[in-house]
C-alpha cells in the first residue's frame, strides 16, 4: 500500500518534470524565434536608412522616389524596438511582428535610443536637403552631412543588432543549459524510477515467493502436460521427500494409480478454461510407500505471464479422513453396544427369572407340599413327625434366605452402598475364594469414600474382570489394586492366567468379548481411560482410570 | 536652501572624479610605463585629459562612454586632426595612406568598457580617432602633441 502510494507520487513528479521540460522547450523555441525576428527587424533598419538616403538623393536629382515612406517606417520601427508595438515583418514574411518593449538590457536600450535620435537627425537633415536648392552654397555640405548621419545610423543599428545578437546568444545558451539540466534531471528521474520500479518488483516477487514458499500447504505449478515446474518447500512435510526431487516429475507418477484418471480428467477440463478453479481429491504417494489423502484447489494461470501454469494449492486430508473413519467405527461400536446392552438386559431378566423359577419358586412349591404334610401330621396329632418336618422346613427356609441374599448381592451388593468400594470388593473376592480355587489379594490406598458413581463403575469393572478370570484365565492368583494418583482413581486387575490374543478384541464387539468392550465403554463414557495388556501365557492386566470429576451417565 | 540639481551634479562629479582617480591609480601600473593620459570616447567626440605629453612611454586609459561601440586608432601625422585622408567612399579614414603612420589601436570598445593602451611615443604630432562609419566625420578625433622633456614636461607631474 505504501509502495503503491510512493509509486504514484513518483509518477506524478515525473510527469510534472516531463511537462516542465516540454513547456520549457516550447517556450525556448518561441523565444528564439521571436528574438530572431526582432534582430532581423532591427537589421532592416540599416537597409531602410540607406534606402532613405538613396531616395532623398533620387528625389533631389528629380527622379521618382518616396523618402517619406522610408522615413515613416524608420521612425515606426525605431519606436517599436524601444517601446514595443507592431511593425511590418522582415522581407519574405507576410505578417506583422509584435515587438515587446525592451527591458533589462541597458546597453541595447542605450543604442536603440541613440539610433532613434540619429534617425531623427537624419530625417531633419534629409528634409532640409529636400527643401534646399541644389545651387545653394551649403548644399554639398548638407549632402555630406546626410551621408555621415546615414553612416552613423547604419553603425549604431549594426551595433544594436550585434548587442541584441550577443544577448540572444547568451539567453539561448542559458536556455540550452537549462534544457540540458532539465534533460539530465529527467533522465536521472527516469533512471531512479526504473530502479525503484525494479526494486518494488523484486520486493513484491520476494514477498510472493516467501508467502508461497513458506505456505503450510504445498503449492505446485504444473505445465500443460502435468509436469512439476515449481514445488514449495512444505511438500516435504506431506510427501517426505525434498521439493527439489519433485521438479520435472509428472503429477500422475506421484498419485495413486486409482486416482490417475480423475487427475488427468481434472487437468484436461481446467486447461479448457483460463483462470478457472477446480477441486480434486486424490491420494498422493509418500516416499516411504504410504499414501496421503489430499485435496487440491487447481487454478489455470496459463495466461499469466509470470506463472504460465496450473497452480495447485494442496491440503493434506489424511488426518481428517482418519478421524472420520475412527468416528464411524466408534459410532458402529456404540450402536452395537447399545444393541448388546438391550440383549444383555433381557438375558439378565431371563436369568433372574430362571433362577427364581428354578430356585425359590421350586423350593417354595416343595415347601408348600411339606406344609400340607405338616397340616396332616398336626391333624393326626403326630407331634414328633410334625416337629421333624418343621425342622426340615426351617432348614430349607434358611437355605432359601441364603440363596436369595447371594442373588441380591450379585445384582447390587449392599456393602457397596453401606461401606464403600474397598469393602464391597473384599466381600466379593472372599465370596470367589470360597467357591473357586483362586487366591485373591486386594490393595487399596484410597483415602475415604469415592463418589458413588465412581464406586459403581469401578466395582462393575472389577466384577466383570473377575468374571473373565473365572471363565477364561485358568489363573491361580489375582491381584487387585485401587490407587489415587494426581487426582485420578486407578483400578488394576492382574492375573497369572493364560492370557489371550489382544487383536481379537479390536475387530468387532460381536466376537464374544462383550464383557471387555462393555468395561471400556463404561469407563470411557465417564471420561476415563481403559486398557488391557495381555499375551498368550503371560496373564492379563486390566487398567481403568477415572477422573476425579466424572460425567454422569 | 540647496538646489537639488546642483547637489546631484556635485555628487555625480565627485563619483566620476573618484572613478577616474581610482582608474589612474589601479589601471595597469602606470608608474612603470610613464605618465598616464585619460581618454574618453563617446558619440561622437574624443577627449584627452591633456593635449600634450612628453616623449616616451605613455599609458592611455581609455573609457568608452557610448552609447555606440567605438575604436581608438592612434596615428602619427603632420596633418590637422580634422583633415586626415579618406577612403574613396568619403566616410572612413584611409589608414593605409602614406601620410599616416599607424602607431597602435584599440578595437571594439563597447559602451562602458575601459582599456589601456601603452605607447612609446617619440616627439611629434599624433591624432586619436574612431574609424567606424560616420564616427570620424561626426567629430571623433583629437590631437596629441608629444614633445621632448625639455619642451613639454610631464603633464601629470
Amino acid at each position: 500500500m505504501r509502495s503503491g502510494r510512493k509509486f504514484g507520487w513518483i509518477i506524478a513528479l515525473f510527469l510534472i518534470l516531463i511537462a516542465a521540460i516540454v513547456g520549457f522547450n516550447a517556450r525556448a523555441t518561441a523565444k528564439e524565434r521571436e528574438t530572431a525576428l526582432i534582430i532581423n527587424v532591427a537589421a532592416r533598419q540599416r537597409a531602410l536608412a540607406e534606402r532613405y538616403i538613396k531616395d532623398v538623393l533620387l528625389k533631389v536629382e528629380g527622379f521618382q522616389a518616396d523618402p517619406q515612406e522610408d522615413a515613416t517606417q524608420l521612425q515606426r520601427t525605431a519606436l517599436a524596438l524601444l517601446e514595443g508595438g507592431e511593425v511590418q515583418a522582415v522581407q519574405g514574411a507576410d505578417a506583422t511582428v509584435t515587438i515587446h518593449p525592451m527591458k533589462g538590457d541597458w546597453k541595447t536600450i542605450a543604442k536603440l535610443q541613440q539610433e532613434r535620435m540619429l534617425i531623427g537627425k537624419l530625417l531633419r537633415t534629409g528634409n532640409a536637403l529636400l527643401a534646399s536648392d541644389r545651387g545653394n552654397p551649403g548644399f554639398d555640405q548638407q549632402l555630406m552631412q546626410l551621408r555621415i548621419i546615414g553612416a552613423q545610423v547604419s553603425g549604431i543599428t549594426s551595433d544594436a543588432v550585434g548587442e541584441m545578437t550577443k544577448h540572444a546568444e547568451v539567453a539561448l545558451w542559458r536556455l540550452v543549459w537549462v534544457g540540458v539540466a532539465l534533460g539530465l534531471v529527467g533522465a536521472a528521474a527516469a533512471i531512479g524510477m526504473a530502479l525503484l520500479l525494479k526494486r518494488i518488483g523484486a520486493q513484491q516477487t520476494m514477498q510472493f515467493r516467501s508467502l508461497v514458499h513458506n505456505s503450510s500447504d504445498p503449492i505446485t505449478v504444473l505445465d500443460e502436460s502435468g509436469r512439476v515446474q515449481y514445488q514449495s518447500a512444505s511438500a516435504e512435510h506431506v510427501l517426505g521427500v525434498p521439493s527439489s526431487e519433485l521438479l520435472g516429475s509428472n503429477i500422475t507418477e506421484l498419485i495413486h494409480p486409482g486416482d490417475v484418471a480423475t487427475m488427468a480428467g481434472a487437468i484436461a477440463d481446467l486447461l479448457q478454461h483460463q483462470n478457472s478453479v477446480s477441486r480434486v481429491e486424490y491420494r498422493l504417494g509418500r516416499g516411504d510407500g504410504a499414501w496421503r489423502n489430499v485435496e487440491s484447489a487447481m487454478t489455470n494461470l496459463m495466461s499469466d505471464p509470470t506463472v504460465r501454469g496450473l497452480v495447485l494449492n494442496t491440503r493434506d486430508m489424511t488426518e481428517r479422513h482418519e478421524s472420520e473413519e475412527k468416528l464411524r467405527t466408534l459410532q458402529a461400536e456404540r450402536s452395537s453396544l447399545l444393541e448388546q446392552t438391550v440383549q444383555a438386559t433381557e438375558l439378565e431378566r431371563k436369568r433372574v427369572a430362571a433362577e427364581l423359577h428354578d430356585g425359590p419358586v421350586q423350593h417354595l412349591t416343595a415347601f408348600d407340599v411339606k406344609l400340607e404334610s405338616l397340616r396332616d401330621r398336626v391333624a393326626r396329632e403326630d407331634a414328633e413327625g410334625a416337629g421333624r418336618l418343621v425342622d426340615q422346613l426351617q432348614g430349607q427356609v434358611r437355605n432359601e434366605i441364603s440363596e436369595l441374599r447371594k442373588m441380591m448381592t450379585e445384582l447390587r451388593p449392599p456393602m457397596l452402598d453401606e461401606r464403600g468400594l474397598s469393602a464391597a470388593l473384599s466381600e466379593h473376592l472372599a465370596s470367589i475364594e470360597r467357591d473357586a480355587d483362586l487366591v485373591c489379594s486386594l490393595e487399596c490406598d484410597l483415602r475415604g469414600r469415592l463418589d458413588p458413581a465412581q464406586e459403581v463403575i469401578l466395582y462393575r469393572v472389577a466384577q466383570e474382570a473377575m468374571a473373565n478370570v473365572l471363565k477364561h484365565a485358568r489363573a491361580k492368583r489375582v491381584w487387585i489394586s485401587l490407587r489415587e494418583n494426581d487426582g485420578r482413581i486407578g483400578l488394576q486387575v492382574r492375573d497369572d492366567g493364560v492370557g489371550f490374543d489382544p487383536s481379537s478384541i479390536s475387530t468387532s464387539p460381536m466376537n464374544g468379548h462383550f464383557g471387555l468392550l462393555a468395561m471400556r465403554e463404561r469407563v470411557e463414557m465417564a471420561g476415563g481411560s481403559w486398557t488391557v495388556t495381555t499375551s498368550g501365557g503371560a496373564g492379563t492386566i486390566i487398567r481403568a482410570e477415572l477422573p476425579k470429576e466424572i460425567r454422569t451417565l | 536652501m540647496i538646489d537639488p540639481r546642483r547637489s546631484r551634479r556635485f555628487v555625480v562629479a565627485t563619483v566620476a572624479a573618484a572613478i577616474v582617480g581610482l582608474s589612474a591609480c589601479t589601471g595597469g601600473a602606470p608608474a612603470a610605463h610613464g605618465p598616464s593620459l585619460a581618454v574618453t570616447i563617446r558619440d561622437f567626440r574624443i577627449t584627452a585629459s591633456s593635449s600634450t605629453v612628453a616623449a616616451g612611454h605613455v599609458v592611455l586609459l581609455v573609457h568608452d562612454l557610448g552609447p555606440s561601440t567605438h575604436e581608438l586608432v592612434v596615428v602619427r601625422t603632420d596633418l590637422p586632426a580634422a583633415q586626415l585622408p579618406l577612403r574613396p567612399d568619403g566616410l572612413l579614414v584611409d589608414e593605409d595612406s602614406p601620410q599616416l603612420h599607424a602607431v597602435d589601436e584599440l578595437s571594439e570598445l563597447d559602451v562602458g568598457d575601459r582599456a589601456q593602451l601603452v605607447l612609446n611615443l617619440s616627439p611629434g604630432r599624433y591624432v586619436f580617432f574612431c574609424n567606424l562609419e560616420g564616427h570620424y566625420l561626426g567629430g571623433m578625433h583629437t590631437l596629441l602633441q608629444v614633445g621632448s622633456d625639455r619642451d613639454t614636461g610631464d603633464p601629470d607631474a
